[in-house]
């Protein structure tokens, strides 16, 4: 076990923040610490054309495969870049579900058509992509999606009908990977295909979701007779649910690993402000912030564990775990703020941005342990792939 | 745009960091769990010690030229948690790490001598004397004084005890053979696991610098912290063969979700405990500075959390039988406390974090 970076994975950092010092600049800073949970009200074009700048540094695609255009980087290189550019003020990213989850699955399943078709585009930053998966009935019990996927005997194409939601970004994006049913007398986890659908179509209306926290990242996707074309599935038709677990592997791991410099942004935040106020010198908070503080730095080097672990059955019972700790950390700190701004009768009007992002990350943070596999959902299959025990009986 | 072009140019790099065991720490922690899976009774002192001994691990720590195997703290941070997940004796550390660090740093001669029969005055982890002295020459022997406690009996002739004093205002570490005669006389039992020792003007010789022990204390922590994160595995571990076994409603009690989940949540605090001593192992090995202290609390404070919350779930897990002594979780919940105690003597973690 070794914490040191190597002289390139130093030399790679040192060259993210010269990047970005000379190029997150004029307009593009409009958008530092947007594009995020609770930040959700951006200049689109602007967040388009920053994503073009980010591509045009070489920044996309840093552990794809050469032959994919990648520069085949390890993952810790990838954590390191989000590391540098979080620090930096770099915006969220709207290109994020398009390059780490959908890409990776490209690679790994798709075509070489396929691949030619959007890996391209994914790394210019010119395209967008969206993630239609759970359904009103189908959320946790992802297994039960009913939208219809229908092929022509004709041309092949597909015809879509069902509803999608909480689709992230759809508004903004130009193509969903949406999961459908394309036999209908499955059940279940068989019969289901992944197909790539244009979202610019008059089959596809989009409606947004307003949420507790004031903001609507996420939408309703409405599919009515919706075309994808005949080469739009990734794998094969009736085997999307492999597939799609597969992407969802990337959502709930490697795709998360350098967050928790976002995390430190958040938490020393919430650290200025207690120690502004002089909650900090309450013994009951110091407890609960060494709590926090702790398991913050932790979420680093689980990060890094995780990374470094490979396949292993450690690394393997380490990134189970990962989803779980990070989004339980931040929903846990989200509410320790929401008390601690409870306890301050009159917050000075130099507070006011300050509170303003408590605030929101106390309201945002409630999403953390619901999106992308539930608290449940995760202790479920921590306990059948860490821990070898059997699917629970209901 | 220089930047840019520069960045394309960086191809595959060379492998950098890795926070899992390398192929060397896995063989080595691979023997010492063959080695310890034959120990009749962890909890019996001199079995473990001669299992270490057997595989070259006592002082694996000092340099090689001193004997050991030069081995930094992220593999003792290994070797610890393997005996915790063994359930070996807490005071393992206090045979081997403590005084090997301590005699090895003064004097190496020394190393071969240690681990039969020593003993250490528990003061050490609070880093607040409780014995007294005053220097009787240049040579470094001293007239010492105070009630010092133990966590065993010192036995034996050549028996060895080592003291932490404070002579005239300052603090030091003293280190000598005592007379067993005189200390059986003049001990007397605390509690179970504590004995108390009366010295009146007794001569003792040798002394440390304290600034060299301070510095390793924030090492010992992380050990201990490695230690707990052993013992929380080892008590998941049983659990989770427990709920195979144990059948209820018509089958084993695995299959129920309430159980699973608890288990799940045992996994996740053990795995997090897990990154923060090996974070924490391999900042220390490389950084010897105040910052220890905060990378030390980190480990402290979420392997004892975990360790904390694994004993406790461990019991409701088992049911009526966790509360028996025959299933045997008396021990990991009484050493998980009396580490956790003795890690709380060392420092106030809440505040050291801030480091």
């Amino acid at each position: 076990m070794n914490l040191s970076e190597s002289p390139d994975l130093i030399s790679f950092r040192s060259h993210v923040r010269a990047w970005m010092r000379d190029h997150f600049v004029g307009d593009f800073t409009q958008l530092e610490g947007v594009i995020g949970p609770g930040s959700e009200h951006f200049d689109c074009a602007l967040a388009k054309a920053w994503e073009r700048e980010i591509a045009a540094g070489g920044w996309i695609g840093l552990t794809w495969p050469t032959s994919h255009g990648g520069r085949a980087l390890p993952l810790a290189f990838e954590m390191a870049f989000q590391e540098e550019y979080v620090r930096a003020g770099g915006p969220g990213r709207l290109g994020h579900i398009g390059e780490h989850l959908l890409a990776p699955t490209l690679i790994a399943e798709g075509t070489d058509q396929q691949r030619a078709m959007f890996l391209p585009p994914i790394l210019r930053g010119e395209e967008f992509w969206a993630q239609g998966y759970s359904e009103p009935g189908a959320g946790s019990d992802l297994a039960s999606v009913r939208t219809k996927a229908t092929r022509s005997p004709t041309d092949g194409r597909w015809r879509l009908s069902g509803q999608k939601v909480w689709t992230s970004w759809a508004r903004e994006s130009d193509w969903a990977f949406v999961l459908a049913r394309c036999d209908p007398d499955s059940v279940r986890h068989r019969g289901l295909v992944l197909l790539m659908v244009r979202l610019n179509q008059p089959g596809v209306s989009i409606r947004p979701i307003q949420q507790i926290s004031g903001a609507s990242e996420f939408n309703e996707l409405f599919l009515d007779d919706a075309i994808a074309e005949a080469d739009a599935a990734i794998g094969q038709p009736g085997d999307g649910w492999r597939v799609a677990m597969g992407l969802l592997a990337h959502e709930r791991g490697a795709s998360t690993l350098g967050q928790q410099a976002q995390f430190v942004k958040e938490f020393d935040r919430l650290t200025g402000f207690l120690s502004r106020t002089g909650l900090d010198e309450d013994s009951a908070v110091q407890e609960e912030w060494a709590r926090h503080q702790a398991r913050l730095r932790t979420l680093r080097f689980h990060a890094l564990r995780v990374a470094s672990s490979g396949v292993s059955e450690e690394g393997k019972r380490a990134a189970a775990a990962a989803k779980y700790l990070w989004s339980n950390w931040r929903r846990d700190v989200g509410d320790f703020a929401a008390r601690c701004l409870a306890r301050v009768p009159v917050i000075s009007e130099k507070e006011a941005q300050v509170v303003s992002h408590l605030k929101s990350l106390w309201l945002t943070s409630k999403a953390d342990t619901i999106y992308a596999g539930t608290n449940e959902i995760q202790l479920n299959l921590i306990a059948q792939r860490a821990l070898g025990l059997p699917r629970p009986s209901y | 745009m220089a930047t840019t072009a520069m960045a394309r140019t960086l191809t595959l790099m060379e492998p950098c960091f890795s926070l899992c065991p390398n192929e060397d720490q896995r063989q080595l922690i691979a023997a010492l769990d063959r080695r310890l899976s034959d120990v009749a009774n962890p909890w019996d002192i001199q079995d473990v010690l001669s299992g270490l001994c057997e595989l070259g691990l006592m002082g694996a720590q000092l340099p090689e030229e001193r004997g050991g195997l030069a081995q930094l703290l992220p593999t003792m941070a290994l070797i610890h948690e393997r005996l915790g997940f063994w359930r070996a004796h807490p005071s393992v550390i206090e045979e081997t790490v403590i005084p090997t660090d301590l005699v090895g740093i003064r004097n190496s001669s020394q190393y071969a001598s240690m681990p039969n029969s020593l003993c250490l005055d528990q003061a050490i982890w609070s880093g607040k004397p409780t014995a007294h002295g005053a220097p009787l020459s240049a040579s470094g022997r001293w007239r010492v004084s105070g009630n010092i406690v133990l966590h065993r009996h010192p036995s034996g002739a050549d028996g060895s005890l080592i003291l932490f004093l404070k002579p005239e205002g300052t603090v030091a570490f003293a280190e000598t053979k005592i007379d067993v005669a005189l200390s059986a006389r003049h001990t007397m039992p605390l509690q179970p696991d504590l004995i108390s020792v009366q010295l009146h003007d007794l001569e003792v010789e040798g002394q440390m610098e304290v600034p060299a022990l301070l510095a390793l204390r924030p090492r010992w922590a992380v050990l201990r912290a490695a230690e707990l994160v052993g013992w929380a595995q080892s008590v998941l571990d049983q659990c989770v063969s427990y709920v195979h076994q144990r059948e209820q409603f018509g089958g084993p009690i695995a299959r129920f979700q309430a159980v699973q989940h608890a288990l799940s949540r045992m996994l996740v605090s053990v795995e997090a405990a897990r990154s923060a001593v090996y974070g924490a192992a391999c900042l220390i090995s490389v950084h010897h500075d105040d910052a220890n202290w905060g990378h030390a609390a980190h480990a402290v404070l979420e392997s004892r959390s975990a360790a904390r919350f694994c004993t406790q779930e461990a019991i409701q897990v088992h049911g009526g039988m966790g509360y028996t002594k025959d299933c045997g979780l008396d021990r990991p919940l009484l050493t998980v406390f009396q580490i956790e105690a003795q890690l709380n003597q060392m420092i106030d973690w809440n505040r050291a974090i801030r480091t």
